[in-house]
């Protein structure tokens, strides 16, 4: 008895001490953790959408009142196209993802934020291997359908890793989806003034 | 055992992964490419060192009957403690880490060796034991690396090898090429252990 009380005490003591450090290193690294996740965001805006050079977030007041997207404006403050954020569901969990769409819809350009996807096999969504075929087929086909081949689509997806390349086409899908649900709005946005 | 042996045990000697068998899943999932094999390596040391040191620290202190439960919520805090500080103060090496740092949970190395090692000897030879056993793990990813990304990718770092670009076996980076391969190199480690003997 008197050593069961023992023990409990030190797997509480461990546990507690365990959770204080865990908190502490929350608390700290959090605030520091988004800083570089919206760092890493605005240089993936600036990469697939290399015609806008000023960004503006539209976010909805509600959830359903719309989708949250970001507008991107060229130097003569027309509209150079949108910017969305997808997480198509991977392999292992979701892969986000931001594409850029020009004003007419076509996609500029891709690239994966994030993924927890099988190393060396679906993480290579992320190397040219698969993301030069796949924007020098977007230069040969004006439209292309977004569906591995296997699925009788155009694209071609990664050996071995059917379920991280279909996922990737999904995630081009939902950003043209999209595009297709807030085209009525984009004719009323105008580039922000001084604002960044 | 002196210091030296303590430290260099591991490597070949006692290799986590071709003589005691330790963390295959992590070594076989991440062994397609040289560049994931260092990078777990890498992740893999720094975290043994701290949960090896750790343990060696607290060994009198541990009820011996609930010491598995103790060294995994130690090793736990650890991972989660140094995945959250790479990612805060060095996104650079999270991008090419963080994948790893996960998998280390189920790395059985972390938690073999605190209950083989660290849990009997002094913090300096458990830290020696750390980087031995965390080394030696790199070795023998690299190893098992070499061959698949060779063969399976004609492939190395990623830069491709000229004679084995052409039609290279894709089975290699898959899981069975992980089996193959590492199960013809304990067999040669095996072969070379058993001529030293006679």
């Amino acid at each position: 008895m008197k050593d069961m009380l023992r023990m409990g005490s030190f797997l509480f003591i461990i546990a507690a001490v365990a959770g204080a450090l865990l908190a502490i290193t929350e608390s700290i690294t959090s605030p520091k953790i988004r800083e570089n996740y919206i760092k890493k965001l605005e240089q993936a805006r600036a990469e697939v959408l290399p015609q806008a050079s000023k960004f503006s977030n539209i976010k909805p007041d509600k959830e359903s009142a719309g989708i949250e997207y970001t507008a991107g404006f060229a130097e003569n403050g027309e509209l150079a196209g949108i910017v969305v954020n997808v997480a198509p569901k991977g392999y292992a969990g979701p892969i986000e993802m931001v594409l850029g769409l020009k004003a007419d819809g076509s996609i500029a350009g891709v690239k994966i934020l994030s993924q927890k996807e099988t190393p060396g096999l679906g993480t290579k969504l992320a190397d040219s291997v698969f993301l030069e075929p796949f924007k020098k087929l977007l230069q040969e086909k004006p439209k292309p359908i977004f569906k591995v081949k296997q699925d009788g689509g155009d694209i071609d997806g990664i050996t071995a890793a059917t379920i991280s390349s279909r996922a990737f086409c999904a995630g081009v899908r939902d950003a043209m989806s999209t595009y297709e649900k807030i085209k009525p709005q984009l004719q009323a946005l105008t580039a922000p003034g001084d604002a960044k | 055992m002196n210091p030296l042996q303590q430290l260099t045990k591991g490597f070949w000697k006692d290799n986590p992964i071709f003589v005691i068998g330790l963390g295959l899943c992590p070594a076989l999932a991440v062994s397609s490419s040289l560049t994931n094999a260092i990078g777990m390596g890498i992740a893999a040391t720094f975290v043994l060192i701290g949960s090896n040191m750790m343990i060696a620290l607290l060994r009198n202190l541990i009820p011996a009957k609930i010491r598995i439960p103790v060294y995994i919520v130690i090793i736990a805090t650890f991972v989660t403690i140094i995945d959250k500080l790479i990612a805060a103060y060095s996104p650079a090496l999270s991008a090419s880490l963080g994948i790893f740092i996960p998998l280390i949970v189920v790395n059985c190395i972390i938690l073999g060796r605190a209950e083989a090692f660290a849990s009997k000897n002094t913090v300096l030879d458990s830290l020696l034991d750390a980087i031995g056993m965390g080394v030696g793990f790199t070795i023998a990813l690299c190893f098992i690396a070499f061959f698949r990304e060779l063969l399976g990718e004609g492939k190395l770092f990623g830069h491709a090898i000229p004679l084995f670009k052409a039609d290279p076996a894709l089975i290699m980076i898959m899981a069975p090429g992980g089996f193959i391969v590492f199960g013809l190199l304990i067999a040669l480690k095996r072969l070379m252990a058993g001529k030293g003997e006679n």
